[in-house]
């Protein structure tokens, strides 16, 4: 975004060169920048705290699963069900069920 | 699709299907939460109990030591980075290794006791709880090596079946924790304050660390918390860091600094603070706290000479030394 001043402010002796001046044109001309840059921070703040991802505190790692599912029939490594952990429904599902609901 | 989340350790992972947990072993299939290495021991040795470290749990005998893939932690300087940085898939290594043949092995070699050791043994949980149970039916102890990142009801329930834990206390500073080891430093606090109040034998190692971690106000105030939190008589090992890993910029620890470390948890209060990984380093023995007697002299994981009475006692004084030494 192009930030010009006006030949007026730039040469009013109680504005130019000041730092009123600057952040005069600023608000005045880049304002949509402004705008631009306030929603995009404001879409990731709101993206870190609500979305899918807000909630959970610990990530995962993706693998080979379908070499790790081999190795696992093929009993080179356990299928022994794990002990301390609780299921939870992925919000996709959730929504899916909604929707059918609905109907 | 189900995701799972493990509430083993304080990550509390939510792992979807077809994913692994952060330490890579702990897998969501079909939305059940599955241990891979359950039985699938990646290393396994016989290692004399003072490689825990252990000084004052059973000296001189010797501990089954197993391990398998996956860890919790990420540690830049972890020594054994090819066994906890890979998932049971990647080894190369998988033996077959059930509990009661685990249990079975450490007899036939002699082993008083099986350890559960080299990368962090939260991560195969289950299987230490099993093997654990088994140990003790034939008379077996247990022994936990751990970086104590773990939740408190799993450890809790963990510890009806352990014996002794040496626990490493990286530092005693937040920071470093994240820094170091992408973990945080209060569950290793509560992890050490459960397995006192359990009543399991509790040994504490710090890795000293050039630059990193050897700030001996910060050294003093950890060796305070573990006077204050775990008892005087808690053994504290300062150990020598040689540059491994993701952390080869950094010089082994000097000795001097270890033993600036060893004076400053001393006046702090600690009975029995040792240095370890400098071969025959007089700290690395055990003296009575009162009048300075040599009751166990080391060399590496070798004991030269041990002069305690048979009830565990300085020879001398009499005083009591706290311990297993049976």
């Amino acid at each position: 975004m192009c930030a010009r001043a006006t030949t007026t402010d730039r040469h009013d002796p109680k504005i130019a060169g000041s730092r009123w001046w600057r952040l005069r044109r600023v608000l005045h001309h880049d304002w949509p920048a402004i705008l631009l840059l306030i929603l995009t921070l404001g879409s990731i703040v709101g993206y870190l705290e609500i979305g899918p991802g807000a909630g959970s505190r610990g990530g995962y790692r993706v693998i080979d699963f379908a070499r790790v599912r081999r190795l696992m029939d093929s009993g080179q490594l356990s299928t022994q069900e794990a002990r301390w952990y609780h299921r939870t429904e992925a919000a996709e599902e959730e929504n899916h069920s909604v929707a059918q609901r609905s109907k | 699709m189900t995701d799972v989340t493990c509430e083993l350790c304080p990550r509390g992972c939510v792992i979807p299907e077809g994913a692994a947990g952060d330490c890579r072993i702990r897998v969501n299939r079909d939305g059940r939460l599955v241990a891979t290495t359950y039985g699938r021991p990646s290393a396994i040795h016989i290692d004399p109990i003072e490689k825990k470290p252990l000084n004052h749990f059973r000296p001189t005998t010797l501990a089954f030591s197993v391990a398998t893939a996956g860890c919790n932690l990420h540690c830049l300087n972890c020594q054994n980075w090819q066994l906890s940085q890979h998932g049971g898939d990647e080894m190369e290594v998988l033996l077959h290794l059930e509990p009661d043949e685990v249990v079975r092995a450490a007899r036939q070699e002699h082993c008083q006791s099986v350890a559960y050791t080299y990368s962090d043994p939260i991560v195969f949980y289950e299987y230490v709880y099993d093997t654990a149970e088994r140990a003790h039916q034939a008379g077996l102890s247990n022994v936990f090596v751990t970086a104590g990142y773990i939740n408190r009801r799993p450890l809790q329930q963990l510890c009806r079946v352990l014996d002794a834990s040496n626990t490493d206390l990286k530092a005693f500073d937040e920071g470093f924790y994240e820094r170091v080891n992408s973990a945080t430093l209060k569950p290793v606090l509560d992890a050490l304050v459960t397995q006192r109040e359990e009543g399991i034998w509790l040994e504490v190692t710090n890795l000293v660390i050039p630059t990193l971690n050897d700030d001996l106000a910060m050294i003093r105030r950890m060796a305070k918390w573990i006077v204050t939190n775990l008892g005087p008589d808690t053994p504290l090992h300062f150990s020598q860091f040689y540059p491994m890993y993701r952390m080869r910029n950094l010089p082994p620890t000097p000795v001097e600094t270890l033993e600036k470390a060893h004076r400053e948890a001393r006046d702090a209060g600690l009975n029995y603070v040792y240095i370890g990984n400098v071969m025959g380093h007089r700290y690395a023995n055990t003296y009575c706290p009162r009048d300075g007697t040599l009751l166990i002299k080391r060399t590496g994981f070798h004991v030269d000479e041990y002069h305690l009475t048979p009830d565990g006692r300085c020879p001398l004084c009499k005083e009591p030394i706290p311990g297993v030494w049976q």
